[in-house]
């Protein structure tokens, strides 16, 4: 087995049930509280993560950028917690939510002056497209 | 980007701080303590970082061209422990946009 299988299954199956998990708690607590609690879980890896590398010697645009992905990230999830909070089905906004790249996609393009492939063309179609269709029923339901 | 994985980690985790104050304070500071509630919490924290450093290991010593697009497909195992233990129904318009969402979100990560 090629060794970048396992852990790319662990990643796949541990972001999997996360979704499972964030639809549930946001069931249980407000999407504050998740917060908290989500916070604390993940503080929870920092002696580990400390202990096996330093912050000497860091690019100060290095840090800003991997401090900004993270409150990005929370902002996201804070996003996500409430449209649970307001009835979101987690088998609708894992999937919508997931396709964050295709923000990646056109940021990188207008910002980064990047060219996009054929390919990359295709999925931002099929990501526009996916978007109107996992919506479908919300569209519904506000016309009703 | 010059950044170990580690380090990476703990600056993102760091990170979060700021909105998760944010959205506490404008609850009061108060914290409810819903048992299931507060596992969820910890598990999504600890398991969604745990996450990222299995993708970063994959990274490591896989082509990124491989990992990115195989690990995308996270959101199918979550519809399907949706529909299992959440008993959520989806209509086939939304079934349609599952599979559409992975794979553009498998192109995109080509």
């Amino acid at each position: 087995m090629k060794h970048w299988v396992v852990p790319s299954l662990l990643a796949v199956v541990m972001w999997g049930v996360v979704g499972l998990f964030q639809k549930i708690g946001a069931n249980r607590v407000s999407e504050a509280s998740l917060l908290v609690w989500l916070m604390l879980g993940s503080v929870l890896l920092l002696p580990w993560l400390f202990a096996t590398t330093d912050l000497q010697d860091l690019n100060f645009a290095d840090v800003l950028v991997a401090w900004l992905a993270g409150t990005t990230n929370g902002l996201g999830l804070w996003f996500l917690f409430l449209s649970f909070r307001n009835g979101a089905k987690a088998s609708v906004a894992i999937p919508l939510t997931a396709l964050n790249p295709l923000l990646t996609v056109l940021l990188a393009v207008a910002f980064l002056k990047e060219r996009l492939t054929v390919l990359q063309y295709l999925g931002v179609a099929l990501a526009l497209l996916s978007g109107v269709l996992l919506s479908w029923e919300s569209e519904k339901v506000e016309r009703g | 980007m010059r950044l170990r994985p580690q380090q990476m980690l703990a600056i993102f985790i760091l990170g979060m701080l700021p909105p998760v104050l944010l959205a506490w304070w404008r609850e009061g500071m108060k914290i409810e303590t819903d048992r299931l509630g507060v596992i969820c919490g910890l598990l999504i924290g600890l398991l969604g970082n745990l996450g990222q450093i299995a993708f970063f290991a994959a990274m490591r010593v896989g082509q990124a061209s491989i990992v990115g697009p195989v690990t995308s497909l996270f959101p199918v195992l979550s519809v399907i422990l949706a529909i299992i233990f959440l008993r959520e129904r989806i209509n086939p318009a939304q079934i349609a946009g599952v599979v559409l969402a992975v794979a553009s979100v498998i192109i995109l990560s080509l």
